[in-house]
């Protein structure tokens, strides 16, 4: 099984959204990071057949998913960015509707929209309408109506976006637990997410794709390249002139600082462990000599 | 490594004396050609799998069935305000018809349409409501759940007109019933139409409103008119089919738009202020 995205473009009057994205997703956990505005939605939007490419196509197992309808939408679970709900509904009228409109017969909606609402842990929202839920308890629902139909390609716009750091284990859980043969390809700027669940990483960056690979393999590339030191804080503003400077964490009326370097710096920093925060600092937090993120 | 002789690019580098040993010794092989008898055998057994080819009736039957089914499917999305309220506004209508003593083919005519109209609300309140994006991608189309949404509103709709005109057929025994028809009829198709129009580019519940607006604005011009009134209700019946057909027509794109498979009719409705 083989989704394909070939020199994939999506331009919006005289900006591209997305730019020449060439690659292949094969069954695995798939993260898409990037800064807002990267180009993550519209790519998915493609993924998911709902808005045309101005250039390339994308094509699953070889054929065209335009051309696919009904067959590739069986197959697909897709949670949008921002979901609407019917209000009126509860969340288990909700996921009987979105069951038959996803072809499912009335006692096989009835089976999965039980276990998912077991799994999201809505069970106990009985009679309650969607309209009185929590941010966090939509964004649950949301995640069970994209596996309803037990789907091969399960695509996730921002799932954990409102979710409480108990309910994020739980996400991150529940996709590792139902990867398996599937390819899941899910968008987040939250980098612990993607570090935890993701067989691979695909770094966005105003709409081009800017590195693809597994998180040992990127994070390879930036060995001694992240360096950590614990400074005084008057040192601080000296630092930031001659390195661009990562996490600053306060300990004991020093500074600990992570920065970049291409070579070891003249004081006493040591090589830091690396996680994919780094590498998304890394990549981002530059704009125009400004730091992005606020370091 | 790539050979002009034997075209094709060996996945691997092999070396070149390597390469042509392997294809010399498996030139060595031959491989014959089956006789004709297999292949026409082969052929025979295939022939069982090639899927028929569906006629036009059975086509057209399988599609208004699931058209039916998906209707049954949406019509419980429909609010019961919204069925409570045209039953509601079609008893009372005919009670104070006969009670009033209004002229009942005008009285048909202004109602007919407020069904249909009220009903784009229910129709659109997916795209209204965010979830648009979602249905679009379940294995059921757009076009499908929208097609049927306004068949279920449609048939409503119809209903309500037809029993009013069959009671006030039998309130008013000297009324020419198929005149009551055309008479409800024709603004209903052609109040309908722009109505749909209006929900293509405007919020369900703006373009019914507005539409609803002009509707009552309208009838009241020309109830103030009696010359006009008048004119209306004594129109040839060529007249009427005409303005039918051309709202039918109209109609017909509405949906072609309103529904469209073409991208770029969804793509108004998605947001693209989105973060990623």
């Amino acid at each position: 099984m083989e989704l394909t995205a070939k020199r994939l473009g999506k331009r919006y009057g005289l900006n591209w959204a997305v730019e020449d994205f060439d690659t292949a997703f094969t069954p695995g956990v798939y993260a898409l990071i990037g800064p807002n505005g990267s180009g993550k939605t519209t790519l998915i939007r493609m993924l998911v057949d709902i808005l045309k490419p101005t250039l390339g196509r994308v094509l699953f197992n070889g054929k065209d998913i335009a051309n696919l309808n009904e067959q590739y939408r069986d197959i697909l679970g897709y949670l949008p960015q921002h979901l609407g709900f019917y209000k009126n509904f509860t969340a288990k009228q909700f996921l009987m509707y979105i069951s038959a409109l996803k072809g499912l017969d009335k006692k096989q909606a009835l089976k999965k929209t039980g276990e998912l609402m077991e799994i999201v842990n809505l069970k106990e929202t009985g009679r309650k309408k969607i309209g009185q839920f929590s941010g966090g308890m939509k964004q649950r629902l949301g995640i069970a109506q994209a596996l309803l139909n037990d789907p091969k390609i399960l695509i996730l716009d921002e799932p954990t976006a409102g979710l409480d750091p108990k309910e994020r284990i739980r996400f991150r859980n529940l996709v590792s637990e139902i990867a398996g043969d599937k390819i899941v390809i899910l968008s987040t700027h939250i980098v612990s997410d993607a570090e935890y669940i993701a067989s691979e990483i695909i770094f966005m960056k105003n709409g081009l794709l800017l590195q693809k690979g597994r998180p040992s393999e990127l994070l390879k590339a930036l060995e001694g390249k992240i360096w950590q030191a614990q400074i005084r804080e008057d040192d601080l503003q000296r630092l930031k002139e001659t390195f661009r400077v990562g996490h600053i964490v306060r300990t004991d009326g020093y500074l600990d600082v992570r920065l970049f370097s291409e070579i070891r710096p003249q004081f006493a920093a040591s090589p830091a462990t690396l996680g994919l925060e780094d590498l998304y600092l890394y990549h981002f937090d530059e704009v125009n000599g400004q730091s992005e993120t606020g370091f | 490594m790539n050979s002009g002789k034997i075209g094709f690019k060996a996945d691997t580098e092999l070396p070149e004396e390597e390469y042509l040993e392997i294809l010399n010794t498996l030139n060595e092989y031959s491989v014959k050609f089956p006789p004709e008898y297999l292949v026409q055998s082969t052929m025979n057994i295939l022939q069982q799998f090639v899927p028929q080819k569906k006629n036009t009736l059975s086509r057209l039957k399988e599609k208004s069935s699931a058209l039916f089914f998906a209707a049954l499917r949406e019509s419980v999305l429909i609010s019961w305000q919204y069925w409570s309220f045209c039953a509601v506004l079609f008893i009372l209508g005919f009670i104070l018809i006969v009670m009033v003593n209004v002229n009942h083919f005008t009285a048909a005519m202004f109602l007919s349409p407020i069904p249909f109209v009220v009903g784009l609300i229910e129709v659109l309140r997916g795209r209204d409501q965010g979830m648009t994006e979602l249905e679009s991608t379940c294995k059921h189309s757009f076009r499908e759940i929208i097609l049927s949404r306004l068949l279920v509103t449609g048939i409503y709709s119809i209903l309500l007109n037809g029993i009013l005109a069959s009671a006030l057929s039998l309130a008013y025994p000297n009324t020419i019933f198929s005149r009551l028809v055309l008479m409800w009829l024709t603004p209903f198709s052609a109040v309908s139409s722009l109505s749909l129009w209006a929900a293509v580019y405007l919020k369900g519940i703006y373009g019914a409103t507005s539409i609803l607006s002009l509707w009552v604005s309208a009838v009241l011009i020309i109830q103030g008119i009696p010359e006009l009134t008048e004119l209306l209700v004594s129109l040839s019946f060529l007249t009427y089919a005409a303005i039918i057909l051309a709202a039918s027509i109209l109609f017909f794109f509405g949906i072609q738009s309103l529904a469209a498979k073409q991208y770029s009719g969804r793509e108004r409705w998605l947001n693209h202020g989105t973060n990623g």
